[in-house]
């Protein structure tokens, strides 16, 4: 079979850093094709070249056996290209007829043709299967999974070939995660190649037909998904045999820290209650809108708490702001790096050092030499890698930052953490970095929270656990008296 | 469990938005306080409205340039001094014809077309300084405001420029005479060209990328929208716009003046955001720019006739920009 697009030999450089050392890759007519790789394995600028984002250094691109170099994203749009981005590319005061017709309206001496435009996104959409979305909505008043349709549907306007989807679950609920790959399969089945980048392996197996390593800038491997068994494929993503996934710290559990009776937010949490002990690690699964992040937000005093008790130690108080709970030893990451967890533009330094400035000064005034001493040791801690901490954190990978944003919580020397989604858009040998250090935390008797949506990762890293749906919590217990499919059951609210 | 429907319930009724409420609050107010004084018959005759409309015209212009802009994501601070240095430029061109060939209807044609170029020009310049220099918009255009007013006052000899003795061309006269408002020309020209703004903010794709680059514009660009000439285009036109104005700005002084203008940007920019445009873009419509304007006008206008300091109609247009604004985010808030 020849292939719809072949790259051979691309390479790609920033400045001194190379991105892609020769990189080969073959595309096959309606198969969907999963890249997987650890943050900074060049998934990314892969993508980019074959969307036409960014110019290789070397190397060539053949579509459909001719040559292909496009010299822009309309370019390569232009000939049957497009790729979703994580971060979904939306104008949100536009409608949704505007987004998805946006730079190929159809149009008469520059007058936009409203009717037929309107018509054209009504039937991509109806082909997508989600005739429900109106193509005069505001987009701004759809969910994600509802955006990331009119990206799709976009992208299927200009007749599309060759589909990139960039981590494109990592936004979306469980149920709405479903429907896409319902979704990939059709457009499968019309010809289309989809080239799917994720960081989850059941995912490539629930989806992809076939699979492409890559590392250090390199294809290390590829094959048939279902061939290849899952601890190979970690195995070429980290270059080296991953043992355990989830390493543990041995750790007791002591005295309750923290405890909730009762608990409402504003529409959510809906009277939650739980008791947090020291050296504890709880997780909270359920599924995305849940109320889980909302949980969190309450007990941090980012939102109010309407009813019920929120004690911290000695403290017990309905109302406080951040600055109290922190105060009173509470820490939280953020499920949203880029919007609320690290200020990008800041230096490491200062990312790590915002929410415990005072010991870094007298009187006020910042000594610098002070914060370095105290701020290095913690980053080492986390084996974070960086140039030094003057550079911007947005620079960094996005394993990289997000250890960042954790680290911050130990130089405030939070003794209960509140995690949301410690692991979104980590890579691999992140991720295991990151278990490291919570598992040290609790043996060292801090309390730790964790709210994630992969459930794996909760069943290796938590003592105990809880499931929250529409709301509510249910009862904690220790995880072995959990199952997967129990706490899906739960989590869907069919047990 | 099923997750929220990606579309939520349609609306099933749409409250009047900010700008209309704004200027109905305004209007009754004024209504009320004017009828307490016995004085309703002076403020709402012809006179005083042909007097409203007057005074609407120029800043109305240079708020549809305003508008499309603020829409681009951008904003135009320059565009005082560019009136400003346009009534400079059009005498200055009109004088020196006037003097070399007598009396020409070609004289007006000719200063007037220097005039709106002029404005043009200070447009493109803050277009390439926008795209090319990659300048913010706020600091471009502060750069461009000291420049055209320099010019400006450079050019005028540091002086007004008066008509030389019987030299005042006839349609200078009629557009700034105030007595036959609803036949004046400037204002039929405000009228049009508001109607081409709306025509062309609606119904072309220049008008949608507009709306698109300033809503999100790495989005317009990924989808193949030319950002730089958008932009330049609409700094270019918003120029042409200004430039027009200040022909009118012109005929309104009988005169090429230097220190016209002041503050016209800072006025015009709260008009258009009482109007409901946004100063991170995507947003705005020419009928809410046009009553900004008028609520603005109505306000100053009142607050003389209503005889009350002149410090309540500063207080009273801030306060009623706060309120505005506040009141359409805590509109939005409730529908998100």
């Amino acid at each position: 079979m020849t292939p719809r697009l072949r790259m051979t030999g691309i390479r790609k450089s920033y400045g001194s850093t190379a991105a892609l050392r020769g990189v080969d890759l073959e595309l096959r007519p309606g198969e969907v094709h999963a890249i997987v790789g650890e943050n900074g394995a060049g998934k990314s600028t892969l993508m980019k070249v074959l969307s036409g984002a960014e110019q290789p250094d070397s190397g060539t691109m053949e579509f459909d056996g001719a040559r292909f170099r496009p010299p822009g994203p309309h370019a390569a749009r232009d000939r049957g290209v497009a790729m979703i981005y994580q971060e979904l590319a939306i104008c949100p005061d536009l409608t949704v007829e505007a987004n998805v017709t946006l730079g190929q309206e159809c149009s008469g001496y520059g007058f936009l043709a409203a009717a037929t435009n309107c018509e054209r996104v009504a039937a991509a959409l109806a082909q997508l299967g989600h005739a429900e979305i109106r193509p005069d909505a505001p987009v701004s008043s759809l969910n994600p999974a509802g955006r990331q349709v009119v990206e799709i549907a976009r992208a299927l306007l200009s007749d599309v070939k060759v589909l990139v989807l960039d981590e494109p679950t990592s936004a979306l609920a469980q149920s709405d995660a479903k429907r896409l790959f319902e979704l990939i399969k059709s457009l499968k089945a019309k010809g289309v190649t989809v080239v799917y980048i994720s960081h989850f392996l059941e995912e490539l197996e629930a989806v992809a037909d076939r699979f492409t390593v890559l590392r250090d800038g390199l294809a290390v491997g590829s094959g048939r998904v279902g061939e290849v068994p899952r601890e190979r494929i970690v195995e070429m993503m980290v270059g080296r045999a991953v043992t355990e996934q989830y390493p543990r710290t041995p750790h007791a559990i002591g005295a309750p820290v923290l405890g909730l009776t009762e608990v409402c937010g504003k529409e959510m949490p809906n009277g939650v209650s739980l008791a947090l002990r020291s050296g504890e690690i709880l997780g909270v699964a359920g599924i995305v809108g849940s109320g889980r992040t909302e949980l969190l937000r309450a007990v941090y005093g980012l939102d109010p708490v309407r009813a019920g008790v929120v004690k911290v130690g000695v403290y017990s108080s309905e109302r406080a702001t951040p600055a109290d709970r922190i105060g009173q030893g509470i820490g939280m990451v953020s499920e949203d790096r880029k919007e609320e967890g690290l200020a990008l533009e800041l230096s490491i330094r200062d990312n790590v050092a915002l929410s415990r400035l005072g010991d870094g000064a007298t009187f006020g005034f910042l000594s610098r030499s002070r914060l370095r001493s105290a701020l290095s040791e913690v980053l080492t801690r986390f084996g974070v890698k960086f140039r030094d901490a003057d550079q911007a954190v947005g620079e960094l990978s996005g394993g990289n930052q997000q250890k960042v944003a954790i680290a911050r919580l130990f130089h405030q020397r939070a003794d209960v953490l509140l995690l949301d989604e410690p692991t979104k858009g980590v890579d691999v040998g992140s991720k295991a970095d990151i278990y490291q250090q919570i598992g040290e935390a609790a043996a060292s008797g801090k309390a730790v929270l964790i709210v994630s949506s992969y459930l794996p990762e909760l069943f290796g890293v938590c003592d105990t656990l809880a499931v929250m749906c529409r709301g509510k919590l249910s009862a904690v217990r220790p995880v072995s008296e959990w199952t997967p499919e129990q706490v899906i059951a739960v989590a869907t609210g069919s047990a | 469990m099923s997750t929220s429907p990606p579309v939520p319930h349609a609306k099933p009724f749409s409250l009047p938005t900010g700008p209309w409420v704004g200027f109905i609050a305004v209007l009754v107010l004024f209504t009320a306080l004017i009828a307490i004084k016995g004085e309703l018959g002076t403020f709402l005759s012809l006179g005083n409205l042909r007097v409203l409309l007057h005074e609407g015209t120029v800043p109305a212009i240079v708020a549809l340039g305003m508008l499309l802009v603020l829409i681009s994501g951008g904003i135009d601070l320059s565009v005082g001094a560019t009136v400003a240095l346009v009534t400079v430029v059009t005498m200055r061109v009109y004088t020196a014809m006037y003097a070399a060939s007598g009396p020409s209807p070609t004289n007006s044609l000719v200063a007037v077309a220097a005039g709106v170029s002029i404005g043009g020009v200070c447009g493109l310049a803050n277009g390439l300084l926008v795209t090319k220099l990659q300048l913010p918009p706020f600091v471009a255009t502060l750069g461009m405001l000291g420049v055209s007013r320099g010019v400006a006052t450079w050019l005028a000899g540091r002086t007004v420029l008066p008509f030389k003795d019987g030299g005042t061309p006839e349609w200078v006269n009629t557009v700034a005479s105030s007595q036959t408002e609803f036949t004046n020309p400037g204002l039929w020209s405000l009228v049009l060209l508001a109607i081409l703004t709306a025509v062309l903010l609606r119904l072309t794709v220049f008008g949608r990328h507009l709306y698109a680059v300033g809503s999100n514009e790495a989005t317009a660009r990924l989808c193949g929208v030319n950002v730089t000439r958008t932009k330049l285009l609409v700094y270019t036109l918003a120029g042409l716009l200004t430039g027009w104005a200040g022909v009118i700005m012109f005929a309104h002084s009988n005169s090429g003046n230097p220190t016209l203008g002041e503050q016209l940007e800072l006025d015009v920019i709260t008009a258009v955001v009482i109007g409901g445009a946004s100063l991170s873009g995507g947003k705005g419509t020419v009928v809410g720019a046009m009553l900004g304007v008028l609520i603005l006008i109505l306000i100053k206008n009142g607050v003389s006739l209503f005889n009350v300091p002149v410090e309540m109609q500063y207080i009273l247009i801030g306060a009623l920009l706060i309120a505005n604004v506040s009141l359409n985010r805590w509109r939005q808030g409730k529908v998100s």
